[in-house]
């Protein structure tokens, strides 16, 4: 898939931005703070509808009401084309082809990206939550089922944890706690299911790419790590556990098993990497997470996404550059942040650059 | 707004805005449209406004909205008497009417339980529900509360209730879209959804 054109309007830094013929290989330059990641974060949005802020309101412009992101798109032979607006007020509205779509799991998976960024370390270092995070935009963008499953989840935990967070003042009718948890295994099974099944896919090409950078020397593994024995029958397992723990969960005032307490390990050689890798380590294995990410969109969909690069080659000498760069080469349409826009562009003579400046297109310089 | 220095207008609008499915615009549109309206069409629209509300009631038996008391579904003569259909409003019973499809009789719970909205089964009108089934002959209870994650809820409460009294459960088939509502729903969809409904 790629996307043949992208108009951003009011997107954090980004004032108007109107790039009307994108390349395979598109680099993206300009000075610290000019809006680099945000042009490649526009692209992400559009796609997974996801921002590092906590809320859409902070990725508005400073001043703005409101922000847009549009996108032409061909994918398999076919145009779409994309657009999401926020504001004024709270709204999101969502377009496909100029019509209007009423829900996000009908919307997310048109454009499907990997992001490579340097904050991407988190991932070994970071929360559960990032981890989560990452595993759910990820398999969002390939499966409407398990986006759906996933916002049901949602849904139904946050209703149960009300129930549960008010136990203190009345104790919570037996009978309607289980409603609720009733709906919680069957969408808490089918969340599971689909993200362990799609660990052990990961895992695979995570070792592969792994091995790949590390010439062969270190073998990398994820493991879809359950807050509870998920053995069997996995709803049975699922409600049993549950069952067992109610006292517990009213006690505490919240739910404390399912998907969203469960993490997914990192392991280089058998030991869990946010202990035992080093620094360089750890970016080598983020950047193999990343490719593991490629290959599986690729698997699922028979199509290839999207690849934003925020400058993923700092803190790499020439030699690793050049290798990682062979790693993008095959890919159809790549966006790329980079300071030194000289050297890409001799990796890349074909592509197509774009000077930002203040949040705005400086100049387009594009090859033919 | 400085474009409208007229009191009375804002406070139109405002009270039109106040109506489920009517924004900003539509409200601006609808007040226009009454201020050009005749003053006799205006009253007669005010008038008919007060008139039913005064009139209509909730019927004591099904919560149904109606003149009577009870309603003209709880007293026909043509119905299945051993069928009750459970829904959240009284809106969806005018929904299920229409399809044809379905000849029993209605109960309006007032809402489903959403722990988020505050509503429990205390605030719904479960026990009146409870109350009929051991009082008439009823055979099968059919829920029809909405497929979103407050009315699926309600449905399985229910029918742990109502299951161990000796009578039939069962939910309206997921013909619908999920997180629809009922009112929504169109009658084709409806009708093949009360025929294939599961047992519970
Ligand atoms: N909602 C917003 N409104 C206005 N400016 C914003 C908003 N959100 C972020 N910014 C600003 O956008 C600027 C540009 O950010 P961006 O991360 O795109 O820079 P960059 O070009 O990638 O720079 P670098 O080369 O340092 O990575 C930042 O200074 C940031 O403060
Ligand atoms: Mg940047
Ligand atoms: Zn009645």
């Amino acid at each position: 898939m790629r996307l043949s054109s992208l108009f951003v309007h009011n997107f954090k830094n980004i004032g108007e931005l109107d790039l009307p013929q994108l390349s395979g290989v598109n680099i993206i330059t300009g000075r610290n703070a000019s809006g680099k990641t945000n042009t490649l974060q526009s692209i992400y949005f559009l796609s997974t509808l996801s921002t590092q802020f906590k809320t859409y309101q902070q990725a508005v412009r400073f001043g703005a009401d409101f922000f847009s992101v549009k996108g032409g798109l061909e994918s398999s032979g076919a145009q779409k084309s994309l657009e999401v607006r926020y504001g004024p007020g709270r709204d999101v509205k969502l377009k496909l082809n100029g019509n209007t779509v009423a829900k996000k799991s009908d919307y997310i998976g048109e454009c499907r990206v990997v992001n490579f960024a340097f904050e991407d370390i988190d991932l070994v270092r970071g929360t559960p939550g990032e981890r989560r995070r990452a595993l759910n935009i990820l398999i969002s963008q390939v499966n409407r089922g398990y986006l759906k499953s996933l916002q049901k989840y949602t849904a139904v935990l946050a209703h149960k944890n009300k129930l549960l967070s008010e136990a203190f003042k009345k104790r919570p009718d037996a009978a309607v706690l289980e409603a609720f948890n009733e709906q919680l295994c069957e969408s808490g099974a089918e969340v599971i299911k689909i993200r362990k099944e799609a660990a052990v896919f990961l895992s695979q090409a995570f070792d592969l790419a792994h091995k790949r950078i590390s010439l062969g020397l270190e073998s990398a593994s994820l493991e879809y790590k359950c807050s509870f024995e998920c053995v069997g029958d996995l709803k049975a397992a699922f409600a049993a556990k549950l069952k067992e723990l109610l006292p517990a969960e009213i006690a505490r005032g919240t739910t404390l098993i399912g998907p969203h307490k469960d993490d997914m390990l990192f392991k280089i050689n058998g030991r869990e990497a946010k202990y035992y890798a080093s620094d360089g380590q750890q970016r080598t294995l983020v950047f193999s997470f990343k490719l593991a990410e490629y290959r599986y969109m690729q698997d699922a969909v028979k199509d290839d996404p999207v690849i934003l690069l925020d400058d993923v080659f700092y803190e790499l000498d020439a030699d690793r550059k050049a290798a990682v760069l062979e790693f993008f080469r095959p890919m159809p349409q790549l966006f790329i942040v980079s300071l030194e826009a000289d050297w890409v562009k001799k990796v890349f003579p074909d592509a197509a650059s774009f000077r930002i400046s203040g949040g705005a297109l400086q100049d387009a310089l594009q090859k033919e | 707004m400085e474009s409208y220095n007229n009191a009375s207008l804002i406070k139109l609008i405002n009270e039109l805005e106040k109506m489920p499915g009517i924004g900003p615009k539509t409200a601006q549109r609808l007040a226009f449209y009454l201020l050009k309206s005749e003053k006799a069409d205006v009253e007669k629209l005010a008038g008919s406004i007060l008139e039913a509300k005064e009139k209509i009631k909730y019927c004591s038996v099904c919560f149904n909205m109606t003149e009577i008391d009870p309603c003209a579904i709880c007293t026909s003569l043509r119905r299945d008497r051993s069928l009750i259909c459970v829904v959240e409003e009284p809106m969806d019973i005018v929904a299920l009417d229409n399809t044809g499809a379905f000849k029993g009789l209605f109960h309006v719970i007032m809402g489903s339980i959403s722990p988020l909205d505050g509503i429990g089964p205390e605030d719904l009108k479960i026990r009146e529900l409870l109350i009929r089934i051991g009082k008439e002959n009823i055979k099968e209870v059919i829920i029809a509360t909405n497929p979103d994650v407050a009315g699926e809820a309600t449905a399985i409460y229910l029918s742990k209730l109502i299951k161990p009294l000796g009578v039939k459960v069962s939910r309206l088939a997921q013909g619908m879209p999920m997180g629809g509502s009922l009112e929504y729903a169109d009658e084709v969809t409806l009708a093949r959804a009360i025929e294939g409904r599961r047992e519970l």
